[in-house]
């Protein structure tokens, strides 16, 4: 039944499966990148190869956290990941320390603070080391969503 | 502009594919641990924008060019990807380079059909893939 559609949809479709299919080079959603990406305020234009290269940086990215947490994390013995090996990889692990403070921030960002915010926090740092003034900030911010909330 | 905060989220469907090709098979993801790695997903393109976006600065060039993107990975201690990166990026260029001269004859046969194609294509193109993995069965009913 696939495939099967009427109009011109089929035909942008099919040309978009014979580019890729299964194999696509990319499986994020180049528009959703480039929305995150223009959330930045500083930024004001992206060419195609460096969204390109962001979104798979991204599924790259998505790969080597997944699997660093399992391989350093206590869910291997179980078969599993969970919320708690990724969390100890943001603590322990440098390269990715950048999540540490974001990432209960991200828990509740929905009810709590509008992604406009955080993203003009975050692109506000030039470098990781000036980050780290922010993350502490953000830090606490946390400890307080924490108190007030009973789980994640 | 990203007006809502789930604007940011990326498809969970797509992002648990990715940990998955990357997990051995069998392995249990619990759900936060989806939406933890799918928000520091999000984080990561955030982060990786503004230090581009810094390296463009620097050059006194308004877009962000494949060259920032890169330096980026490498200021941000992703050196690890730079190189598989850099394989991609020229498939993708190849591939490009291939659809547009596929578009110019196309253009010769059918101009007008092919102008609502690729108004189709910049919209729907994304959005479409995400609606198949999420709602393949209401999307056929639709149409």
């Amino acid at each position: 039944m696939r495939g099967e559609r009427p109009g011109p949809r089929r035909g942008g479709k099919m040309a978009a499966r014979l580019s890729g299919g299964e194999n696509r080079l990319v499986s994020l959603p180049l528009s959703r990148i480039r929305v995150i990406m223009k959330s930045s305020p500083e930024v004001s234009s992206i060419n195609q190869d460096a969204l390109f290269l962001t979104a798979k940086a991204t599924e790259l990215f998505v790969q080597y956290l997944a699997s660093y947490s399992y391989k350093h994390g206590r869910g291997k013995e179980k078969n599993a990941l969970t919320y708690s090996d990724l969390s100890h990889t943001a603590e322990e692990c440098e390269t990715f320390q950048f999540l540490a403070g974001i990432s209960p921030v991200l828990q509740n960002y929905t009810r709590l603070i509008s992604a406009q915010r955080i993203a003009v926090s975050i692109s506000d740092m030039p470098t990781f080391k000036s980050f780290q003034l922010v993350k502490q900030d953000l830090k606490k911010m946390c400890q307080i969503m924490w108190l007030k909330k009973s789980h994640i | 502009m990203a007006e809502r905060p789930e604007d940011l989220n990326l498809p969970n469907a797509v992002i648990t594919r990715i940990i998955k090709e990357a997990l051995p098979d069998g392995v249990n993801i619990s759900k936060e641990a989806r939406s933890a790695i799918s928000r520091a997903a999000s984080v990561f393109v955030l982060y990786a924008t503004s230090c581009a976006n810094n390296f463009a600065m620097k050059g006194k060039r308004k877009t962000l060019n494949a060259g920032d993107v890169l330096s980026a990975m490498e200021e941000m201690e992703f050196q690890r990807f730079i190189a598989p990166l850099k394989e991609s990026l020229e498939v993708y260029r190849r591939e490009q380079k291939g659809k547009k001269e596929a578009r110019k004859d196309k253009d010769k046969k059918a101009d007008s059909e092919e102008q609502d194609k690729s108004r189709e294509d910049d919209n729907d193109d994304d959005d479409e893939r995400m609606e198949e993995e999420e709602q393949n069965d209401e999307e056929e009913v639709d149409n």
